[in-house]
């Protein structure tokens, strides 16, 4: 099958991908009594354990560290949460590959709308806590929807990615967790560029993460609209990752029946 | 006459690994100690059939002989490692009834997942819906979760998911022995009624009865090689005497 053909084919199994994902819920919050509320709950006690660390232990003297803090963990916990899902999603669904047809990358898909879903939860609580602690909001958050999407898709590409690399090598799991660990230090989740000593900033730029954080980081913490320049990078990011991911996975899709 | 599968010299390539080496380190030992790692098995040789549309072919052979793997290169299941497969028409696959039941749900909430599974939309299986738990019979267990089912009821609601479309070409592999003889007689009216209405089927059973009745025509698979290809009568008559030698 041509690849436009294969990209067609997503979209016509799309109840299959909105099974999937709904399943993904349940499954997660099945047998726990607090179900979604887990999800509003996580950041509210991250973010009092963050302040009263980094505000009275640590006497760090920046205004509002927790909502900046908060508002780089959420699209960073978005991220690696997409990837930690997928990971091993293929090989997962193995026993049914080996017997029926689907468009597999509906599977990675599915594992990041899921994380899509439960992510933009955890939305109402970093806003009710950013007022809270007397963090000024303006219609600047509106912006925080498109940035959910366009982080989507980016996160989209490196599902397809990685859950396709897992089925060939299974050590890939372990490196992933590394990679990951590596990849939150070297991005300003827990701090800012500015805070980089300048002769470093510079490699920074080069990590596309660095401006979906601001994409989060500008409307929440400095009530803004991120500049266009970060959109764009972010976009043209998502844009390829999403490109690449596809084609290496449905290069290789029809090989996985037989390696899982 | 228009051809509605064709299979062009296809090959099935698997290999059986003996350890597991999915990971680094076991891949670089068993590497070191020069071990053979996977026997090859092919489980389809060069196998080409061209089947018109309308017609219905039969598929037999012993275990382990390749029928169902000839099956699922049409269902898409498996790619052909060397050849080409080409399909005209939409596939019902009655390879693994029910497969992708989440035994966990409901026989209902099961009924749009296997739907989904199968390609079609959530509107398309509202309107079939009712059709489908007529047909299963199963409508007092529809909010029973399937794990509850017995296997012939699993294999009833799986038929019944499988079929209600009508598809172009039945692809059947061995399952019309499941369910009780009410419910076979009724999966037999329905393919007799997919083959009058001018639809294609490929047809895997041990019945053969069933072969001799259902298929015009037949292949006999050995070792994953096509060793026949004829009308079904002398098709059987090739397996049976095959099957003679094998005893002996
Ligand atoms: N996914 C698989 N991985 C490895 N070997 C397989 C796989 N599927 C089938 N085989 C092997 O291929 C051969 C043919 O199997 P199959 O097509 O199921 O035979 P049949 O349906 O005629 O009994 C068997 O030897 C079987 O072990
Ligand atoms: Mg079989």
């Amino acid at each position: 099958m041509s690849r436009p053909n294969k990209i067609f084919e997503i979209v016509k199994y799309r109840s299959l991908l909105y099974n999937l994902t709904v399943s993904e819920l349940k499954l997660r919050y099945r047998r726990s009594v607090l179900g979604f509320v887990w999800t509003m709950l996580n950041p509210l006690l991250m973010m009092s354990v963050m302040t009263f660390v980094f505000s009275k232990v640590m006497r760090f003297s920046m205004k509002d560290y927790s909502v900046l803090l908060l508002a780089g963990l959420l699209p960073w916990t978005f991220f690696s949460q997409s990837i930690n899902l997928s990971l091993m999603s293929i090989v997962g669904k193995g026993q049914l590959l080996k017997k029926v047809y689907i468009p597999k990358a509906i599977i990675p898909i599915s594992a990041v709308l899921a994380t899509l879903i439960n992510s933009s939860l955890a939305f109402v609580p970093l806003l009710a806590l950013t007022l809270l602690v007397g963090h000024h909001l303006n219609s600047a958050i509106l912006f925080l929807p498109v940035a959910m999407m366009i982080l989507a898709v980016f996160a989209m590409g490196w599902a397809l990615l990685f859950s396709c690399l897992y089925v060939y090598f299974r050590d890939f799991g372990h490196m992933t967790e590394v990679l990951l660990q590596a990849w939150f230090y070297a991005s300003p989740v827990m701090y800012t560029l500015e805070m980089v000593p300048e002769a470093y900033r510079s490699a920074f730029t080069w990590n596309p993460v660095t401006y979906f954080i601001e994409c989060f980081r500008a409307p929440i913490f400095s009530g803004q609209l991120p500049d266009s320049r970060t959109i764009a990078i972010a976009m043209g990011s998502a844009i390829a990752s999403i490109v690449v991911g596809l084609l290496v996975f449905l290069r290789y899709e029809n090989q996985f029946v037989l390696k899982v | 006459m228009s051809i509605a599968l064709k299979l062009d010299n296809v090959s099935v390539h698997f290999r059986l690994h003996y350890e597991s080496s999915s990971t680094l380190k076991e891949a670089l030992l068993i590497r070191l100690k020069n071990k053979p790692r996977y026997r090859e098995l092919w489980a389809l040789k060069n196998v080409s059939l061209d089947i018109a549309k309308g017609e219905s072919v039969g598929i037999v052979g012993r275990n382990g002989s390749g029928k169902s793997t000839l099956l699922k290169i049409l269902a898409g299941v498996y790619t052909p490692s060397s050849g080409t497969c080409r399909v005209d028409g939409t596939i019902a696959p009655l390879i693994e009834l029910g497969a992708g039941f989440n035994g966990e749900l409901t026989g209902r909430e099961n009924v749009y997942l296997n739907g989904a599974i199968l390609g079609r939309s959530r509107s398309d299986m509202d309107a079939r819906y009712e059709s489908i738990v007529a047909f299963s019979e199963l409508r007092d267990f529809m909010d029973v979760p399937v794990k509850n089912y017995s296997s012939g009821m699993y294999a009833r609601l799986g038929f019944a998911i499988a079929t209600d479309v009508e598809a172009d070409i039945l692809v059947i592999d061995e399952i019309l022995g499941v369910g009780d003889e009410v419910f076979q007689r009724r999966c037999a009216a329905r393919i007799a009624e997919h083959i009058a209405r001018g639809g294609t089927m490929v047809f895997v059973s041990h019945d053969a009865e069933a072969v001799t009745k259902l298929c015009t025509r037949a292949i006999v698979l050995r070792d994953g090689e096509k060793v026949f290809e004829g009308p079904s009568e002398a098709a059987l008559a090739h397996y049976r005497a095959t099957y003679a030698g094998d005893a002996t």
